[in-house]
């Protein structure tokens, strides 16, 4: 009996914490966005949340914005990666190269209010880069600068999460390409193969369910980040993880149950994305085992 | 390769270099400001005031300073001890509803923890968790997880099960298996997972808020409202001190992680 | 005119699992159409000379002609050689026919041309069946017939085969072994084959090239 319950027991602490911690969290959450344990202790089922969300214009707004940011922000990074990681690759495996790849990897070491700022600094009106175009003479004064943080476009939180995240999705392929050994480039190359022929022909077909599965984890991530949109987004509309904040913590307490709701609607989007990346990386791996 | 198309190759790779690097340039430019504001590019003057403000007169520095690492090293050490046998279980053995509990461990990688610490919050409340060191480290504990687990999985997939085997036949028995066998083995995973947790819970901003109230201070609390509209010259130093923390948790990892390898270099099997 | 020409190559060569030595004056000619089988030991240094002739390996003096041209400086890719190395080294992301039609899709022939010509040469080898097929679903022996398809398919200028039929048991090396001599009987195609074992080279060889340390002992015409 010992011996069959013993991987369950080696798992338990693990597991609860993360059980009660994260999913009972969630549960909570969505109970009380059904009506459960509200601020009174009474609890009765409705779904009054869910309808109010989905005709609140704020509501909806948000879902789009977000979901515009998200998919611009992980597609941009995705490519961005591509196109550093095949410039890598034509430069070759050498001292400079590798000092290149750590500087790509730098953004890694700053959390992301901190990029955030970073990109204020650099972007805003009153920014750094708006005194060297002043400088230089291309802007004739502060407003000539173009707005790039607090904008409508979302630009400013779109450039922080590419400086972000491509070194991440890069991160996530390097392993997949350096399992390619020398020996497949070479006899490539006997047979007439150029480097970017070779990076056309054998390397891309190999990165590609792991770059689509990490592009989605960005876009997961984007999706529900706070700490950024909070920093650089504008007042409206607001993003929905800001949206949610904001009604629990700065709105009636009648309103919380509508701020769980928003919450869930949100887990359940991650969450699906989650299984669609899973099930890309998966099929990457079978392929990759023959190298 | 012909050495001219390298050439444009280098071009464009530097510029792409220079763009990554440029979001660093005024983090180091203003905190040696003072009065630094358009159209002035580079400084007129350079002082160590924001520094000064930083390290001397704000008090809340040292003890951000001071709860960060606190709450960091807590968690690293919670996660080592549970994930270490979780780890094992999950690489080692074949088990019912193995891809569920798999499917709700790694959850928090997609799904934000905020989610549930929102939901949550009554219950922390009710159990004197909010505003709390141990709350914040609890609530630290979810995103972290998951990426210990990994890295230590990684690391006891590469344990081969005859190694152990044979210390049984020896007559080994599991603790000491693990003292003598296991340990050894999933050290860098364990150096991995713990530079990779620091890092997670250093630069954890909303969790921290959410528990701790802003009465449980860390680096990235007392950085905001200099961030948001305050002064860009401290809230810089701020920024540096934090990159600083993070180089110095890269550079320590690396050098444990040579160290181990160099050591084991004989055992090339 | 001697179709593949060795002057005085030297190369210094280091690997972590041999000692380091030096291949010393290496002097070679193969003739147009010739079949000769570089011979020695594990470690001679027959393999690099391979490799040098291939350009994967720069000498560190010597120069290497082909029909008359120096192409010591020419860059791999434009050598027009094909290699069977030990491993069959299929690539696992493209299927047989594919894998064959490669060194025709690197020369710019058009799909239906090259795939045509792929199809012909695998038929020729015994592999008629197999074009849809992944490396993972080929045997050892389907999967070195493969290679040596791919290689044949490009009608280079010299056939370069590093011990092809080492990782093979008993039986399937003395089938490959025949196989290729017929082969190379009906394609004359100028062929430089290494290998340890004396009998493989006897068979299949015009000239044998023995040696060991680095240096060439003996050159038999046979």
């Amino acid at each position: 009996m010992w011996q069959k319950s013993r991987p369950y027991i080696l798992i338990l602490p693990s597991l609860l914490i993360i059980g009660t911690l994260f999913f009972g969290g969630l549960i909570l959450g969505v109970l009380q966005s059904l009506g459960f344990m509200d601020v009174e202790g009474n609890s009765h089922f409705t779904i009054n949340a869910y309808k109010q969300l989905i005709l609140s214009k704020d509501f909806t707004n948000s879902l789009v914005l977000t979901l515009k940011v998200a998919l611009v922000s992980s597609v941009l990074s995705g490519v961005l990666a591509i196109v550093l990681i095949r410039l890598l690759f034509m430069l070759g495996e050498n001292r400079k190269t590798a000092i290149f790849r750590k500087i790509f990897q730098m953004p890694m070491l700053v959390p992301h209010i901190t990029a955030a700022y970073l990109i204020m600094l650099l972007f805003m009106k009153s920014g750094w880069l708006s005194s060297i175009t002043y400088f230089v003479g291309i802007t004739k004064s502060m407003d000539a600068f173009p707005i790039v943080v607090n904008d409508p476009n979302s630009l400013g939180i779109i450039l922080t999460y590419i400086w972000k995240e491509t070194p991440f999705i890069m991160l996530m392929i390097f392993p997949i390409m350096s399992r390619i050994q020398d020996s497949w480039l070479e006899i490539a190359q006997v047979f007439g193969a150029r480097r970017q022929e070779f990076f056309v022909e054998v390397i891309f077909p190999l990165i590609i369910p792991t770059w689509l599965s990490s592009m989605l984890i960005v876009f997961a991530f984007t999706f529900s980040d706070f700490e950024v949109p909070y920093l650089l987004g504008e007042t409206y509309p607001k993003f929905i993880s800001v949206y949610s904040y904001n009604m629990y913590y700065n709105g009636q307490l009648s309103d919380r149950p509508m701020a769980l709701a928003a919450n869930f609607i949100l887990a359940i989007i991650t969450a699906m994305i989650g299984g669609l990346a899973y099930k890309l990386a998966k099929k990457g791996y079978t392929k990759e085992v023959r190298w | 390769m012909k050495k001219q198309g390298k050439g444009t190759y280098y071009i464009i790779i530097g510029i792409l270099l220079l763009a990554f690097l440029l979001p660093f340039i005024p983090l180091v430019i203003n905190s040696f400001a003072y009065n630094f504001r358009w159209p002035r590019f580079i400084p007129s003057n350079v002082t160590l005031r924001a520094f000064k403000y930083v390290f001397y007169e704000n008090s809340n520095t040292y003890e951000a300073i001071l709860n960060t690492l606190i709450i960091a090293i807590s968690v690293v050490v919670i996660d080592v001890i549970i994930a270490v046998p979780a780890a094992f279980s999950l690489v080692r053995y074949e088990f019912k509803g193995k891809f569920i509990i798999k499917a709700v461990l790694f959850a928090p990688i997609i799904i934000p923890s905020f989610t549930a610490i929102m939901g949550m919050y009554v219950v922390f409340i009710r159990l004197s968790l909010t505003e709390s060191i141990y709350g914040v480290i609890l609530a630290h504990i979810l995103p972290t997880l998951p990426y210990m687990l990994k890295a230590l999985m990684v690391s006891y997939g590469t344990l081969d099960i005859a190694l152990e085997q044979q210390a049984m036949v020896l007559g080994s028995g599991p603790i000491s298996r693990f003292i003598y066998i296991s340990l050894p083995h999933i050290l860098p995973g364990i150096v991995t997972g713990a530079s990779l947790t620091f890092l997670i819970s250093i630069s954890q901003y909303f969790l921290t808020f959410l528990v701790g109230g802003g009465k449980v201070i860390t680096i990235s609390i007392v950085m905001f409202p200099f961030i948001s509209g305050g002064d860009n010259a401290i809230g810089s130093v701020y920024g540096l001190l934090f990159s600083s923390l993070a180089i110095i948790n890269l550079i320590l990892i690396d050098l444990l992680l040579k160290k181990y390898y160099k050591k084991r270099y004989f055992k090339i099997i | 005119m001697a179709k593949l020409e060795l002057k005085n190559i030297c190369k210094k060569y280091e690997s972590e699992y041999t000692e380091p030595f030096l291949l010393t004056d290496i002097k070679l000619t193969i003739e147009e159409g010739e079949f000769l089988s570089i011979l020695g030991p594990s470690g001679c240094g027959k393999t690099t000379i391979l490799r040098i002739i291939t350009g994967i390996i720069k000498p560190d003096s010597g120069s290497l002609f082909v029909e008359n041209v120096d192409i010591t400086q020419k860059p791999i890719e434009k050598r027009n050689f094909a290699l069977v190395a030990q491993q069959p080294l299929i690539f696992p992301n493209m299927n047989v026919i594919d894998n064959v039609a490669f060194g025709l899709k690197m020369k710019g022939i058009s799909k239906g041309e090259r795939l045509d010509l792929a199809a012909a040469m695998l038929s020729k080898l015994g592999l008629k069946g197999l074009e849809k097929r992944f490396s993972s679903q080929l045997s050892g022996g389907e999967e070195q017939r493969v290679a040596i398809a791919r290689a044949l398919v490009v009608k280079p200028k010299v056939l370069l085969m590093d011990e092809p039929f080492n990782a093979l048991h008993e039986e399937l090396r003395i089938n490959m072994r025949e196989l290729l001599h017929n082969i190379h009987k009906e394609n004359r195609v100028t062929t430089i084959f290494v290998t340890h074992f004396k009998e493989e080279a006897n068979f299949l060889s015009d000239k044998i090239v023995s040696m060991s340390k680095g240096k060439i002992d003996e050159i038999k015409k046979l």
